[in-house]
């Protein structure tokens, strides 16, 4: 699992490259709270075009950096959720937890950012 | 005369050899470390690809088969080391996976498989991996003994195209 960030204006977009198991859960889990802890996000969006796999251990890994975020009054959302997890998503619930767009382009222009 | 020495037990023991061999069969041993997780599930998803199953229904399996690998190696050995043993059995529309462990076994089943319920909630697990493979597979059973351990038999049937 690769994890990279980028910042547009004050959001914070990560990007979800390989597979989220139990496995790679906690160095993903560390490398977001790194970013989280340093830079204080208050909009972060989970980029998931490229999240091959997930389990639910990675329900845990996307519910716990929710609070985070919100405990700083934040918000978080999940962007291009693709095919191979759409399923997932769903049946864990993770849909109703987060706010969902097609691309993270939406979720800026939805939180009134400029692209 | 070798023949009429063979007891009752052995007769059933050839009709479960012969009733197994018609379906094709597979048994993976590895051990009980995460980085084989991934290993596990894309070996059972191969094995099940024979069956030219949908895209949908080769995630769900692997989906499955990391659910029940993952608790066997943090629940059943819980940091210590040991062996999971997988086994997969495909007829022309179905395959059953058995996933077991030689660990420390379930207390309480029902309430292991209840939705949301996790026996170690300070380490951001979510309770729904049972859940998972309820929701994917279309029949589970799971026989657990305390100090032995734990057997987990799921079976999914493919809709025919």
């Amino acid at each position: 699992m690769k994890i990279t960030g980028s910042i547009k204006n004050d959001t914070l977009i990560l990007y979800f490259n390989g597979e989220l198991d139990h496995h790679s859960a906690q160095t993903t889990k560390e490398a977001i709270d790194n970013m989280l802890e340093r830079y204080r996000f208050k909009k972060v969006i989970f980029n998931l075009a490229e999240l091959s796999f997930i389990d639910s251990s990675g329900i845990g890994v996307f519910y716990g950096r929710r609070k985070l975020v919100k405990a700083d009054g934040g918000k978080c959302a999940l962007a291009d959720i693709n095919q191979k997890i759409e399923r997932f998503i769903h049946i864990s619930g993770l849909d109703r937890m987060f706010e969902l767009y097609d691309s993270e382009e939406d979720a800026l222009e939805a939180w009134g950012e400029q692209l | 005369m070798g023949r009429t020495a063979l007891n009752t037990k052995d007769y059933e023991q050839v009709e479960r050899n012969s009733s197994s061999m018609n379906n094709n069969y597979m048994k993976l041993e590895f051990s009980a470390e995460s980085v084989n997780e991934s290993f596990a599930r894309v070996t059972v998803a191969a094995f099940a690809a024979q069956l030219d199953p949908t895209l949908e229904d080769i995630t769900e399996i692997k989906t499955a088969v990391s659910e029940a690998v993952t608790n066997a190696i943090i629940h059943g050995y819980d940091g210590l080391s040991g062996t999971v043993e997988i086994t997969a059995e495909l007829t022309e529309n179905s395959i059953t996976v058995t996933v077991s462990d030689n660990g420390k076994g379930i207390e309480n089943i029902e309430q292991a498989r209840r939705p949301l319920y996790t026996s170690k909630p300070t380490e951001g697990r979510s309770g729904m991996g049972f859940t998972v493979m309820e929701m994917f597979m279309d029949k589970i059973s799971v026989e657990s003994n305390i100090g032995s351990g734990t057997k987990v038999c799921m079976t999914k049937y493919f809709r025919k195209a």
